[in-house]
């Protein structure tokens, strides 16, 4: 609720036109796996256009997800909010111990966590609106590492986003396969992903020379995005404003 | 030297500001005050065309003192509608203008090694600023570049009724005193170089430690490829951490300001 009064509170101050939003699913397969990703984009906008490729936290496709979809497909862009834990095949985690089940079978298994993103990323590819060559990921808590598994491995990613990202078990050796930038939003009190991981993470982007912005939010705790306390919602808004300003920046739109 | 190089951000947040109104008339001039017998001349920019009191900066200037890139800071501050106040710390009132590095590094040392000094001539700064009419005295925020940035936190750890205090590259130190952050009033902001070689990020984490053990609200942001002093910025790196800072101190005084 409060996420979307914060979003709600971005969107009447943006100076655009209210755009109609168009929305869709987008079925596929990954092996035997069937897939069904989230699509939403303003139809106002004309041609090709940057796309911001969306990585979920561990709830999977809930409504959260659609949301945060949908907020950046107001600004502009077509997002494309993947599906990883197989959605298509009617998976939606509901407890903690199921979503950590869905988190701990990708975290373990890093070939099965790349090749499932990219197999969402080809098919986000394959709509012509989309410039391939302008494409951000964006991902929350589970998102964020599989965000970093994606540019350590090369994906042509123009910005890797990572909001409250938990970075589990990365190879700082592969940080010099980044093609794009890093933007990093995190809660200095994350329980969840502390700072000794965040600042793995920093100090591998430093020593590949990619380009990279860092912000630390005082009092927030993993999970900032749905916030808890007024911290958490300090942190929440300035992410939200801080990833659209960078997306502004490095998509020149 | 350096005001070419940082004209295009000024001229940025000018554009910002004044897009859509009126001409303002900015009004600049020297104060002189003193602490004890030291003579001390402090420089204040204000926008003449706006009426009442209003959210005043306590700019603290980094080792080169009462330079013209410190003047033309206060003077890009002033533009965002506030009374702009550079604090004089090392005696400009007496004609102290380090030139050198060595007699910048002199008269940073006098601070560094003397703490109760740092502190008190900081507040005869602050004293000074409260006292001018068009400032709204619970509405100031601290602005600090290296040097400054670890007088802020000096500061700052008196309690001194700060809104907000910026560290833009502040040269801080690896330890302060134990318990620093318990006094402080308003939240931090650090604006730091990921490749500041003088002020490493490991130096800086103690400073966030002890904001985050004294429960201080912060936020801190660190900018990649960017070495220290990249207000004055060399290469496209610190032009960017340069112009990232400024719209990032702008938007948090915004918002502790609301106004």
């Amino acid at each position: 609720m409060r996420l979307v009064a914060a979003t709600l509170a971005l969107l009447v101050t943006a100076a655009s036109a209210q755009a109609d939003l168009r929305k869709e699913w987008v079925e596929y397969s990954h092996g035997a796996t069937k897939l069904k990703s989230y699509l939403a984009y303003d139809d106002k906008t004309a041609g090709k256009r940057p796309a911001v490729f969306l990585v979920h936290r561990r709830n999977g496709m809930d409504e959260n997800t659609l949301k945060s979809a949908e907020f950046y497909a107001q600004l502009g862009y077509a997002v494309f909010a993947v599906d990883m834990f197989g959605y298509g095949d009617g998976v939606l985690p509901k407890t903690v111990p199921e979503m950590t089940a869905q988190i701990v079978k990708y975290y373990k298994d890093r070939p099965l966590m790349k090749a499932r993103a990219q197999a969402g990323l080809d098919a986000m590819l394959k709509n012509p609106m989309i410039d391939a060559s302008r494409v951000a990921l964006i991902g929350y808590c589970f998102g964020g590492t599989v965000g970093i598994e994606m540019a350590y491995a090369g994906a042509p990613l123009a910005a890797t986003i990572t909001i409250h990202g938990t970075f589990r078990d990365h190879n700082a050796e592969d940080a010099k396969n980044i093609k794009g930038k890093a933007l990093i939003l995190h809660g200095a009190e994350d329980q969840v992903s502390p700072l000794a991981e965040v600042n793995k993470i920093i100090e591998a982007l430093r020593k590949a020379k990619v380009g990279f912005q860092y912000e630390l939010y005082s009092g927030a705790d993993h999970g900032f995005s749905t916030p808890q306390n007024a911290a958490e919602e300090r942190a929440n808004v300035q992410s939200i404003a801080s990833s659209t300003r960078y997306l502004k920046e490095l998509f020149a739109r | 030297m350096s005001i070419r190089r940082i004209l295009p951000a000024i001229l940025a947040v000018a554009f910002m500001l004044f897009a859509g109104s009126a001409q303002a008339e900015v009004k600049k001039g020297w104060i002189d005050y003193t602490h004890g017998t030291k003579k001390l001349k402090g420089y204040v920019v204000y926008d003449d065309a706006k009426n009442g009191k209003r959210p005043a900066i306590l700019m603290v200037h980094a080792r080169e003192g009462m330079t013209p890139k410190t003047l033309a800071l206060t003077e890009m501050w002033a533009k965002l509608g506030y009374v702009a106040f550079a604090a004089d710390i090392f005696g400009y009132g007496e004609g102290v203008l380090p030139k050198s590095v060595e007699e910048m590094s002199a008269q940073t040392t006098i601070f560094r090694k003397d703490r109760p000094l740092t502190r008190a001539r900081t507040q005869a700064g602050w004293d000074t600023l409260v006292q001018h009419p068009l400032v709204d005295a619970g509405r100031i925020a601290l602005i600090g570049y290296c040097f400054g940035g670890d007088v802020g936190v000096e500061f700052g750890s008196t309690g001194a009724p700060l809104a907000l205090n910026v560290a833009i590259h502040g040269s801080f130190e690896k330890k302060y005193h134990e318990g620093w952050a318990k006094n402080v009033k308003g939240r931090f902001l650090i604006l730091h170089g990921a490749e500041d070689q003088g002020y490493p990020l490991t130096t800086v984490q103690t400073v966030i430690d002890e904001l985050r053990a004294a429960k201080v609200a912060f936020q801190y942001e660190v900018y990649s490829g960017a070495g220290h002093g990249f207000s004055s910025p060399k290469g496209q790196d610190n032009e960017r951490a340069n112009t990232q800072s400024i719209a990032s101190t702008a938007r948090n005084l915004r918002e502790v300001f609301g106004d």
